[in-house]
């Protein structure tokens, strides 16, 4: 009698409970398995260098470690199709409704933007490169970074980087292992939703450089990132403005404003100018790059100017003895002066 | 007798010299009788460039705004406001807006005064190995109940002073004595 109930026991589990568990095992595996990767496109970067060389030779680089990371990409021919039939030209940022169109048809999670913004390829080259990710439902910037690298030689000549090329690897290398290190730790948003949010109306440029204007936009819009501020990605302001038919540059009307807060939950808004991006000369070393910058920051819900400064950044601004100290690299004092900048104007609004 | 007056009337020239050298204020005009408090919110009109150098009334009034600003003397427009209410003005000098405009200005964007001004010399000279940079600014704040100046300064900056002319040195780059030249304008309205 016992066996019998024994072994219908035996029979019932076998049936019944085990191919369930073995299920959850399967389950367990697949879901591991299927925890996507996030669904990637990567915008065609800008060239503010002003020479076809920093493309040609940046972009095979930035693709090729693209395409090492974790990431889903979309294919390259599939997103320019895409991007020549909703006719979106300027790829250094991305509307609300450029980004909800490329969103559906691949099923996007992030866009990667970014800018190739300083190139020279003299005796001691520099390569300055802008990378952003922006989270495709909401167009928040996640993450962002603006990096340059100098060929300089150090003490006696040592870590002198003569070759482009090897330059731009090292840079790019840079840049995009934080993006892993922060893709590693889940883009966990740290960013309070009570901190305002940011946007940024393109800086003037009031220089001989005709990018100016959008290099200093890239650097500062990754300081205030770096700073655990939130910022709206670029291209959704100026998608608002070229609808009022507006373009601005280093300064927005109250109307517009308005908008921004209204309609885009901007709290604040910061823009400027470039009055100055000049670089040392080619093998000068007694004259130092020099950026001159000012900045406003207007609370978006009234208009009212919370804070306004002006910074001039000069390479021999941290000479001590003997030329040590001495910045040569224009990106370098670049983002120095825009770092100083944020770091006024948040001092003076609190 | 001689030796002394010799040395006295070289004294003098030198003393004479120094000063030359060492250029003067800023030419300001206030009128005393107005009534400063009433100033609360100004507006900056970009500035005219009347010199050689491309961008150097843009520049002007972006340091004067900021310097303004800084000062807190004032609550300043947003220039996006100022540019969009100068729209329906077809002139070119914003400088030479006239009274009636002027008025409208402040009534549009609700302030009491306006600064115009102009970029009248952004150059560098160059005399051997040493160059020069000179800015000359002329600002003017007009109050908008009636159209009326009611302050004007007109200062030049980056000329060198006797002893930079004699041993050299002194030497400002051009964004220096652009920001030395509106300081000085500023500093005769605002203490």
């Amino acid at each position: 009698m016992r066996r019998p109930l024994l072994l219908t026991t035996l029979l019932f589990l076998w049936l019944f409970i085990l191919p369930q568990a073995g299920e959850a095992d399967a389950g367990d595996e697949a879901d591991s398995l299927s925890t996507p990767s996030p669904h990637v496109a990567v915008l065609p970067f800008v060239n503010y260098t002003g020479t076809k060389e920093a493309a040609s030779t940046c972009a095979p680089i930035v693709e090729e470690r693209l395409s090492r990371m974790s990431f889903r990409l979309v294919a390259r021919d599939s997103l320019r199709q895409a991007l020549r039939t909703y006719r979106i030209r300027n790829t250094g940022m991305i509307g609300a409704d450029d980004a909800r169109r490329l969103a559906q048809d691949f099923g996007l999670d992030y866009f990667v933007l970014g800018s190739f913004d300083l190139y020279t390829n003299d005796s001691i080259p520099e390569v300055a490169i802008s990378v952003r990710l922006v989270e495709a439902s909401s167009l928040q910037i996640v993450w962002a970074a603006s990096r340059s690298k100098y060929g300089s030689a150090g003490i006696l000549g040592l870590g002198k980087i003569s070759s482009v090329d090897r330059l731009a690897t090292l840079l790019v290398d840079d840049i995009f292992a934080s993006l892993e290190s922060s893709f590693g730790r889940g883009f966990t948003t740290v960013r309070s939703e009570r901190t305002p949010l940011y946007a940024i109306v393109p800086f003037d440029n009031l220089t001989d450089n005709p990018s100016a204007g959008e290099i200093m936009t890239t650097f500062v819009a990754a300081i205030l990132l770096n700073h655990g501020a939130r910022l709206l990605e670029p291209g959704a302001a100026q998608e608002m403005f070229r609808r009022h038919n507006r373009h601005l540059r280093g300064e927005i009307d109250l109307t517009l404003l308005g908008l921004l807060h209204d309609s885009l939950g901007v709290g604040r808004v910061i823009t400027g100018a470039v009055d100055r991006l000049q670089p040392a000369p080619p093998g000068v070393t007694t004259v130092t790059p020099e950026v001159q910058i000012s900045g406003r920051l207007l609370n978006a819900a009234n208009g009212k100017i919370l804070a306004s400064d002006d910074i001039v950044r000069r390479g021999n601004d941290g000479e001590m003895i003997f030329r040590l100290g001495v910045q040569y690299s224009l990106g370098t004092v670049g983002m120095e002066a825009a770092a100083k900048l944020w770091e006024r104007l948040d001092a003076h609004a609190e | 007798m001689k030796h002394a007056r010799f040395r006295s009337f070289m004294l003098f020239a030198v003393a004479l010299l120094m000063l030359a050298g060492c250029g003067m204020g800023p030419t300001v005009f206030l009128n005393r009788e107005y009534n400063f408090q009433f100033v609360e919110r100004v507006a900056v009109v970009p500035f005219d460039n009347l010199s050689d150098d491309q961008g150097a009334g843009a520049r002007a009034s972006r340091l004067f705004l900021s310097r303004l600003l800084a000062s807190e003397a004032f609550d300043v427009v947003e220039p996006g406001e100022v540019s969009k209410a100068l729209e329906k003005f077809a002139t070119v000098r914003t400088s030479e807006l006239t009274q009636e405009q002027v008025i409208t200005l402040g009534k549009t964007l609700g302030v009491q005064g306006v600064f115009l001004g102009s970029v009248t010399e952004s150059s560098s000279l160059r005399s051997g190995g040493a160059s020069t940079n000179i800015v000359t600014l002329v600002v003017r704040m007009v109050e908008t109940e009636k159209g009326m100046t009611i302050w004007s300064a007109t200062h030049s900056s980056g000329k060198r002073g006797f002893f930079a002319s004699i041993f050299g040195g002194g030497e400002k780059t051009q964004s220096d004595a652009m920001r030395a030249c509106v300081n000085g304008v500023l500093s005769s309205l605002i203490h």
